[in-house]
């Protein structure tokens, strides 16, 4: 549907697309077309290099087709993010996995901590809880697999780290990931709109609390 | 006004309606009335727009009218006038998972995220339902009443699409979905689990990245027994989908009853 390298979009469902995107900034690219707020699209959603446009009817659907194409010709759309200050979040570096993330990674408390408030972080899509963004751009070096034994309860605000990710879990929730800290920012809040602090294409800096 | 008191809450009973579209790029995801449909043909009965926020239970709700009001629920072929201290009882009719009690007016509240829909794996209750609670309703009534509950035929056969990952799947995926007599062997709002048969997936398999979900996907996990995504299927998941369900029967597969039948054709 779209003569572009590296974009595939197929038909999903009855009228929406799922697209797959190389070498695109999937999150921006949904910002972008979720910004022009079309007619009978209900919900732009990203993920790792794949985005979902759910439509409501079929000429929704041809409309998005052509609209996401005028997004991706545009020649620096690779190299486009959203033109946001960072969002900086701030830590206290006490969590209870630092100990084992230091010797898994082969380096120093310090270290850790360092190169995670060094890593430069874009939300690349949201999932698993409502307001939970998966930020991408984690240091190579602190790249560890989920804990064997998930924790039954993390809590609100935990900083953490899995795979090539960093998070920080909304609500309290079950979850596997490795817990470098806590902060008091509030993550989710359905008061608020958008309800989440963190939006997917959103860039996020860690600040060390003093 | 208060038009209903809850005596017995019933099992996962909630309010809903439409749900709220919008927000699954921030991980919520839309909720709504699993069947949508049955919900519909209530609402119109009432002469209530198609999305009036209603009742929905699988099953041992029962309410006491606290004023006189013009209900309809899915037990009933037309709307009745129940009288103050009157009590209800709703449970699915044969061969459905989920009930629904619709009033003229419509139930109402403080909305969420612009819906009072619960949604139990975000957390969100617009509207309680517990025993005791008291229920408000609305006056959102849009025309007369049409006194008539259409029944609806049953529909045996799903019409599917094929999914965007069948190159994740064995090469009798689709072929597999559509010669097996299925069985709903787990029926929430999150989804339906099938048995009746396995979908071939790849000897080494994988692991799927994280890719965006839609209502009605038939996903494949490594047992290779499929689930059909429901109105609260999480907003990203990373097992293959094979195909999903036609918009036309959405409905009809998310309201199908533990341990009733279907069988799935490719559109």
């Amino acid at each position: 549907m779209i003569d572009i390298a590296g974009v595939d979009v197929v038909p999903i469902g009855t009228h929406s697309l799922h697209i797959r995107l190389d070498g695109f900034p999937t999150a921006t690219v949904a910002a972008e077309l979720r910004a022009l707020n079309l007619e009978g699209v209900s919900d732009v959603v990203p993920a790792e290099s794949t985005m979902l446009v759910r439509c409501e009817h079929e000429s929704a659907r041809r409309n998005a087709v052509v609209k996401l194409n005028e997004i991706l010709s545009v020649v620096d759309v690779a190299e486009r993010k959203l033109n946001l200050e960072p969002l900086e979040i701030e830590v206290d570096y006490n969590g209870e996995d630092l100990e084992v993330v230091a010797r898994a990674c082969e380096m120093s408390v310090e270290e850790v901590i360092y190169r995670h408030l060094n890593s430069e972080f874009v939300a690349a899509f949201c999932g698993f809880a409502p307001g939970f963004a998966y930020l991408a751009g984690l240091d190579p070096l602190l790249h560890l697999p989920r804990r064997e034994t998930p924790r039954t309860r993390v809590p609100a605000g935990s900083v953490s780290i899995a795979a090539m990710y960093s998070a920080v879990y909304p609500n309290p929730s079950p979850g596997g990931w490795h817990l470098l800290g806590t902060t008091d920012a509030t993550l989710w809040n359905v008061e608020s709109n958008p309800p989440a602090l963190i939006e997917p294409g959103r860039r996020v800096r860690f600040i060390r609390k003093p | 006004m208060i038009g209903f008191r809850i005596i017995e809450p019933g099992i996962a009973t909630s309010v809903q309606d439409q749900g709220r579209p919008g927000y699954a790029h921030l991980g919520l995801g839309r909720s709504g009335a699993v069947d949508i449909i049955a919900a519909g043909v209530l609402n119109r009965a009432l002469g209530n727009s198609e999305f009036a926020p209603v009742i929905e239970t699988a099953g041992g709700l029962v309410v006491e009218c606290v004023s006189r009001s013009l209900i309809a629920t899915s037990n009933w072929t037309s709307p009745r006038l129940v009288a103050e201290g009157e009590k209800v009882r709703v449970s699915p009719e044969a061969g459905r998972q989920w009930a629904y009690l619709a009033v003229s007016g419509g139930f109402s509240g403080a909305p969420i995220l612009g819906s009072l829909s619960a949604d139990s794996m975000a957390d969100l209750v617009a509207v309680d339902v517990s025993a005791g609670a008291e229920l408000q309703v609305g006056t959102a009534s849009i025309g007369p009443p049409t006194d008539l509950i259409a029944s609806r035929p049953a529909q045996l056969e799903i019409t599917l699409l094929p999914g965007p990952h069948l190159d994740r799947l064995g090469p009798s995926a689709l072929s597999t979905l559509t010669s097996t007599n299925w069985v709903v062997e787990n029926n929430s709002r999150v989804g339906v689990r099938l048995a009746g048969g396995l979908v071939e997936l790849p000897v080494q398999s994988a692991n799927g990245q994280s890719e965006p979900m839609i209502v009605g996907a038939v996903q494949i996990p490594p047992n290779g027994q499929p689930i059909v995504l429901g109105r609260e299927h999480p907003v990203t998941g990373g097992y293959p989908v094979a195909a999903v369900v036609d918009d036309s029967g959405i409905s009809a597969v998310l309201g199908a009853r533990l341990g009733s039948s279907l069988r799935f054709r490719m559109k």
